[in-house]
């Protein structure tokens, strides 16, 4: 039996078939201003991998920002309570993620896959992958490239403005004092990771940690986070789909225990038009 | 004896020259980057403009972020002091100001004579500053000092989910693309920022009579929304820049005549 688990986030949606215990197809893209064809593509394409056809999975479950807006999907849970699955199943020794998204930021404590605790930022950009998307786009650097580049500074140099706005005008300033970008990124990720880390110090962390989002790609960003926390995180093969993988685990968990009731005819899953 | 206060914020410095308590003259120009050559021509306009027998009879008192860089300050007085004694010098009345600025809001409780009884401010978050509506000229492409008067046509201002700029962006430029219009939009940017001042003065429970200065005064859109928040009328001076400098100028001479 196949199970599936789509999580749209404000930033990427991300789509994970799951057959026995066991990923079998993955896609990653972009959420753009049209969520809902977007998804259903996102759907579409997962299937098509393995060759399955929507009737073939037994439960989809709909999970992140956008997930009221999946309507091929049997149930919609929210992203803290996948994320605290799909880290779980990874990495079974986990007790905190730390989970960067393009527009939130996020602490959970999990206990056997569930979740115990949580704390969250999605009222201000500081400490979220947006705060990130603005420098990048000052610095004139692709947001995928700030980590490598940090990793190249011998001398970070502080940005001392929590608002990203703030901070891009004192960017700027940097830049025309001369200071070299390297630096500046490594600043920047010493601030984020110091707004993360304080948000997360709330729940009491505990080892292992694991960090999860677009954010745990940021090679430079995740070393200023263990500078911070003083121990060493975990980092999942593709941590953009831990949310998508719980969505999944969950579907099969409430299928086999019989929890849910599927409606397949209920699902829709329209067509794309050939441009899409 | 003439006094002048000189107020060098980030964006815009202002200077006000007193006589005796009474007000001669007053200019603003915008902070140039350089505070030091900003403050010296700021003092040069006012020497053109005056009488004095040259630049040493001219007695400056400096605030605001740039305070220090004024070579020839007499002192570097506290901005959010200057800020209460200039607005009761104007509003006796008042016990409550906000004051809007191009990096910050601030909230100061003031008494009687003008002297500070509590403050907060907010500092770190754009969309509490001049700088949010900066940022929303640009992408509605209303001329910063037509938005206020754009958004007071509104019926109905949009709702908002966020209150943080950078994610308002994002919204405002969704909206635009769904066909709201720019006063609607306007209109519910506002009440973001009106939102943000009715927050900081709960910390500090406000009372009496409250005035509105800085930059921020200026916008009618920002004013009328600030006041259906607080649901009551507010003062605005009528040059609601220069209520810091003229604080500076009244303490000024009051440390002159000790």
């Amino acid at each position: 039996m196949y199970f599936a688990g789509i999580d749209v986030g404000s930033t990427v949606t991300k789509a994970v078939i799951i057959k026995d215990d066991e990923i079998i197809s993955v896609i990653i893209r972009r959420t753009g201003a049209e969520h809902r064809r977007l998804t259903n593509k996102v759907m579409e394409d997962v299937l098509a991998g393995p060759g399955l056809v929507l009737d073939q999975v037994g439960c989809i479950i709909a999970t992140g920002y956008g997930r009221i807006n999946v309507p091929f999907s049997d149930k919609q849970i929210t992203e803290i309570t996948c994320h605290a699955k799909g880290v779980n199943w990874l990495f079974p020794s986990a007790k905190t993620i730390i989970d960067i998204g393009g527009q939130d930021t996020k602490g959970i404590k999990v206990v056997n896959g569930k979740v115990q605790d949580f704390v969250m930022n999605d009222k201000c950009a500081a400490g979220t992958g947006r705060f990130l998307e603005v420098i990048a786009e000052t610095l004139g650097v692709r947001l995928e490239d700030l980590g490598e580049l940090s990793l190249r500074s011998k001398r970070p140099e502080l940005v001392s403005s929590t608002c990203a706005l703030f901070a891009d005008e004192e960017v700027t300033g940097l830049l025309a004092k001369g200071v070299n970008k390297h630096d500046i990124i490594a600043g920047i990720h010493h601030g984020v990771a110091s707004r993360i880390c304080s948000m997360v110090e709330r729940l009491k962390i505990e080892e292992d940690v694991v960090v999860t989002g677009g954010g745990a790609k940021n090679i430079g960003l995740v070393s200023a986070i263990e500078r911070h926390l003083n121990l060493s995180v975990l980092n999942p093969p593709e941590p953009l789909i831990t949310g998508a993988i719980g969505a999944a685990l969950l579907a099969r968990e409430l299928f086999d225990k019989d929890r849910i009731v599927v409606k397949k005819e209920e699902r829709r899953l329209e067509e794309s038009r050939f441009f899409d | 004896m003439y006094v002048l206060g000189l107020d060098v914020g980030s964006v815009v410095t202002k200077s006000v020259l007193m006589d005796d308590r009474k007000i001669v003259f007053s200019n603003t120009g915008y902070s140039s980057g350089d505070f030091q050559s900003t403050a010296s021509a700021m003092i040069d306009a006012v020497l053109e403009r005056v009488d004095l027998d040259g630049r040493d009879s001219l007695r400056v008192f400096s605030t605001g972020c740039g305070a220090e860089m004024v070579p020839s300050s007499k002192a570097h007085l506290n901005d959010i002091s200057c800020q209460a004694r200039g607005v009761n010098y104007l509003f006796p009345s008042i016990r409550t100001i906000i004051e809007i600025s191009g990096r910050s809001t601030k909230v100061i409780k003031v008494d009687g004579q003008g002297r500070v009884v509590n403050f907060a401010t907010s500092e770190r978050c754009a969309a509490s500053s001049g700088k949010f509506l900066q940022l929303i000229s640009r992408i509605t492409g209303i001329d910063i000092d037509r938005m206020g008067e754009v958004s007071l046509r509104s019926k109905k201002g949009v709702k908002f989910t966020t209150g943080c700029a950078v994610f308002a962006e994002t919204e405002v430029i969704s909206r635009i693309a769904e066909g709201i219009t720019v006063e609607d939009i306007l209109a519910g940017v506002y009440e973001i920022m009106a939102n943000k001042a009715f927050n900081l003065l709960r910390g500090i429970e406000p009372e009496g009579d409250i005035a509105v200065t800085g930059g921020g005064a200026k916008d009618s859109g920002l004013v009328r929304a600030i006041e259906r928040r607080l649901e009551r009328e507010v003062y605005v001076p009528k040059e609601p820049f220069i209520t810091a400098a003229l604080g500076a100028a009244l303490i000024g001479e009051e440390r002159l005549q000790e």
